[in-house]
């Protein structure tokens, strides 16, 4: 062993720990960045080859530089972010198609329909009464405009959510389009930093899409979803929305483009607001449907029966054609002349008020789907409203579920700064010793030098 | 466990977060003194309250089909009352005509009595409530339902009932029709009363003092069954009042806050939250920075 042997291993120690204070900062430096994973020497190498260094022929590659993973938190992590993109995109949505309804507050449908009927038994006490008369009509002005007002709030809804659901397939798209590039680079050179970048974009689309992930030996990763694979190497398959209209509403197919088949998206953000544009919201209005179309056909029924005081009869109360909540309006005739709104039976006198208490009395018959009407509209809402509580649970949990994992995730990936300023201290008193070293071997040279 | 500063940053960050919604749901809670401002805040409890306010609303209707039954039911039985004291004015009239020693005169200008009395009682019965006939079953808009046609009383009204609902199982009939009170005979009594008197038949004035009594007898007895139909209202009248109160109180447990009790929540949440601001603040400004020469 030559004393030129030390300073050579003097040198090295001092690029290494150089080295390794670059990593340090670099470690400091990111602290604040979403997806980075701290990053730490491989010193042993080092210390491991020096007795026989020469020989080894041992360099600076002996420093691996390594990411430090914690692979079992990121992959539950991809997989809880999906349930979580899920509850997320729904809350505020539902919370939305809850609110449409103004319960429970005077305008709500509940509230008007309990005036509706208020206003025909006020009308049965003085059935010869014109302005009672004009009041049922304004009453059931209020109900037709409820109605109306619900339907249309529904559709703008669901045209808000469209605009939504290609926005996040377009996004879902670059992110694939993304990986898909960054695969490829990864097979040219293994760059920390593209990989870190990656997992991030891995995390943006698990928490849009229900995906698999699954990473090879060359360091590409696969993914699929429902089985079919989007991301393989280079290859890209995107995704596409097509709407169509399905009665009165809109329903929209996600396919993916080349293989032209349509996933079961069960989760992520997109599943979210696919199951209220496809369920949630064509659902709700099929019952507000077919209360607002049973209520009509009811009434009409009784009041065709009924004759005014001019013994007219044969009149609908609502128009003849109501399907639904949109069209559920007054007959014309009846918001152009009040006075046809019948109260009696036909031959009767005016002060007979047996056709007005009749309709009066629908209020407790349950003619909607076995339930009264007003029964029948709160059974709606509380439905509703389960689902909206439901959800509100679910992404209560789901968010103390992520947040764990990802404590587990960054105990053992995240930067520390305790940590980070404890190995710098560590790396600079080595640094100074490993300066001391050629200090003191320098002193040996002088020292020979001298002895001639 | 190795606890890094963005673990600290984000735990403490959701941990103030949920702090804070929770006192803000309190807040609203306290502010409005409903605990249910959606059918999500608690869809059993919302499905609930519906039900019993529907119930309410339907109830304060029947309160005010009482209310209105109630007035027509006292202008009818003060009309008869009337009636009953023109009947007890003609009775009189009849025994002083009875009396053998007043000559014709006399009777004749008791008989013009008579007639006046015959018109007040024939304006009684053609009388309205509110603008509505009251003795005229479901004609109520018809004109009179009483004309005199010489010594003949034509009824023009019908027998409908007038019916009102007074609960979600009752309805009752609020009316009582001509037809029932010319049943009674009271305009025949007073009729043939007065003929009587103006042709000095005292044979049959004596006959139509019991004849004007009997009639009497019918109409009090039309008014005893008016007095009970309003005392019915009366009693279903508590009776709704008092489900009405119950009613109150249960919707009052389903969507009012207690108030006592959202406010110590509150406390204790203010008290959670300035305790994690504190501890946060001291946390986070630990930093081995410090005590690095």
């Amino acid at each position: 062993m030559s004393i030129g042997n030390i300073f050579e291993i003097g040198k090295r120690s001092l690029l290494s720990h150089q080295a390794a204070i670059n990593l340090t900062a670099g470690n400091i430096a990111n602290i604040n960045k979403a997806g980075y994973i701290r990053r730490r020497v491989d010193l042993n190498a080092l210390t491991a080859g020096l007795p026989q260094l020469g020989k080894m022929g041992l360099t600076l590659r002996g420093n691996e530089i390594v990411r430090v993973r914690q692979r079992l938190a990121e992959n539950q992590l991809w997989l809880e972010y999906q349930d979580l993109g899920k509850y997320e995109s729904s809350s505020t949505i539902l919370s939305q198609l809850e609110e449409v309804f103004a319960e429970p507050t005077e305008a709500g449908l509940s509230n008007v329909l309990n005036e509706f009927w208020n206003a025909w038994n006020d009308l049965a006490n003085e059935p010869e009464s014109t302005a009672n008369r004009a009041i049922v009509r304004d009453r059931a002005v209020v109900l037709g405009n409820t109605f109306n007002r619900i339907h249309s709030d529904y559709k703008s809804s669901q045209v808000q959510i469209q605009s939504e659901i290609t926005d996040t397939v377009n996004s879902i798209n670059h992110l694939l389009n993304q990986i898909g590039s960054i695969n490829k680079q990864i097979t040219q050179s293994n760059s920390m930093d593209l990989l870190d970048q990656r997992d991030q974009m891995i995390t943006e689309l698990s928490k849009q899409l229900n995906i698999k992930v699954v990473e090879k030996e060359n360091g590409e990763v696969t993914i699929s979803t429902d089985g079919l694979i989007l991301v393989s190497g280079a290859q890209v398959n995107t995704l596409s929305a097509s709407f169509s209209t399905e009665g009165d509403f809109s329903q929209v197919t996600i396919s993916i483009d080349n293989i032209n088949y349509e996933p079961n998206i069960r989760s992520g953000a997109l599943a979210g607001i696919v199951e209220i544009h496809n369920e949630v919201i064509p659902d709700t209005m099929k019952k507000l449907d077919e209360l607002a179309r049973t209520l009509a056909a009811r009434v009409n029924e009784v009041h065709r029966q009924g004759a005014n005081l001019d013994d007219i009869s044969g009149i609908n109360f609502f128009a003849g054609d109501v399907t639904g909540a949109d069209n559920f309006r007054l007959n014309e005739a009846i918001i152009n002349d009040p006075g046809l709104i019948a109260t009696k039976a036909v031959g009767e006198g005016n002060g007979s008020s047996s056709m007005a208490l009749a309709i009066a009395d629908l209020r407790m018959e349950n003619f909607v789907g076995s339930l009264s009407p007003n029964d029948f509209y709160t059974s709606i809402m509380s439905q509703l409203g389960s689902v909206v509580q439901e959800n509100d649970f679910l992404l209560e949990s789901q968010t103390m579920i992520v947040q764990q994992l990802e404590n587990q995730k960054q105990a053992i990936s995240g930067v520390s700064l305790d940590e980070e300023m404890t190995r710098m201290m560590q790396y600079e008193q080595a640094y100074e010793a490993a300066a001391k070293v050629i200090d003191t071997v320098d002193g040996l040279v002088q020292t020979l030098l001298q002895m001639t | 466990m190795r606890v890094t500063q963005a673990m600290i940053i984000s735990n403490t960050m959701r941990a103030l977060q949920g702090n804070r919604s929770n006192m803000a749901f309190l807040q609203r809670a306290i502010a409005t003194g409903k605990k249910l401002h959606t059918a999500s805040d608690g869809p059993v409890s919302f499905s609930r309250a519906r039900r019993f306010s529907n119930m309410l609303s339907q109830n304060e209707q029947f309160l005010r089909n009482i209310q209105d039954a109630q007035g027509w039911v006292d202008a009818t039985s003060s009309k008869l009352d009337l009636i009953v004291g023109l009947l007890m004015d003609a009775a009189d009239i009849a025994k002083r005509g009875a009396d053998g020693n007043i000559d014709a005169d006399i009777r004749e200008s008791l008989g013009n009595k008579v007639d006046g009395l015959l018109d007040e009682m024939l304006s009684l019965a053609n009388d309205e409530h509110i603008g509505r006939k009251v003795f005229a079953g479901s004609e109520t808009k018809s004109g009179n339902p009483f004309s005199i046609n010489g010594s003949n009383i034509i009824y023009s009204g019908n027998t409908d009932p007038i019916n009102r609902k007074i609960s979600e199982q009752h309805t009752i009939s609020i009316n009582i029709n001509g037809q029932q009170l010319l049943d009674t005979g009271m305009f025949t009594a007073m009729i043939n009363l007065r003929d009587a008197l103006l042709t000095d038949d005292t044979a049959s004035i004596s006959g139509s003092i019991d004849e004007i009594d009997a009639a009497k007898e019918k109409v009090l007895n039309i008014a005893t069954t008016l007095a009970s139909v309003s005392n019915n209202l009366d009693l279903a009248m508590n009776r709704i009042e008092a489900v009405n109160v119950n009613l109150n109180k249960y919707i009052s447990d389903e969507e009012d806050v207690d108030l006592a009790e959202a406010l110590t929540k509150y406390e204790a949440e203010e008290i959670a939250y300035k305790a994690a601001l504190q501890s946060a603040a001291k946390i986070m400004n630990l930093s081995i920075l410090d005590y690095m020469r």
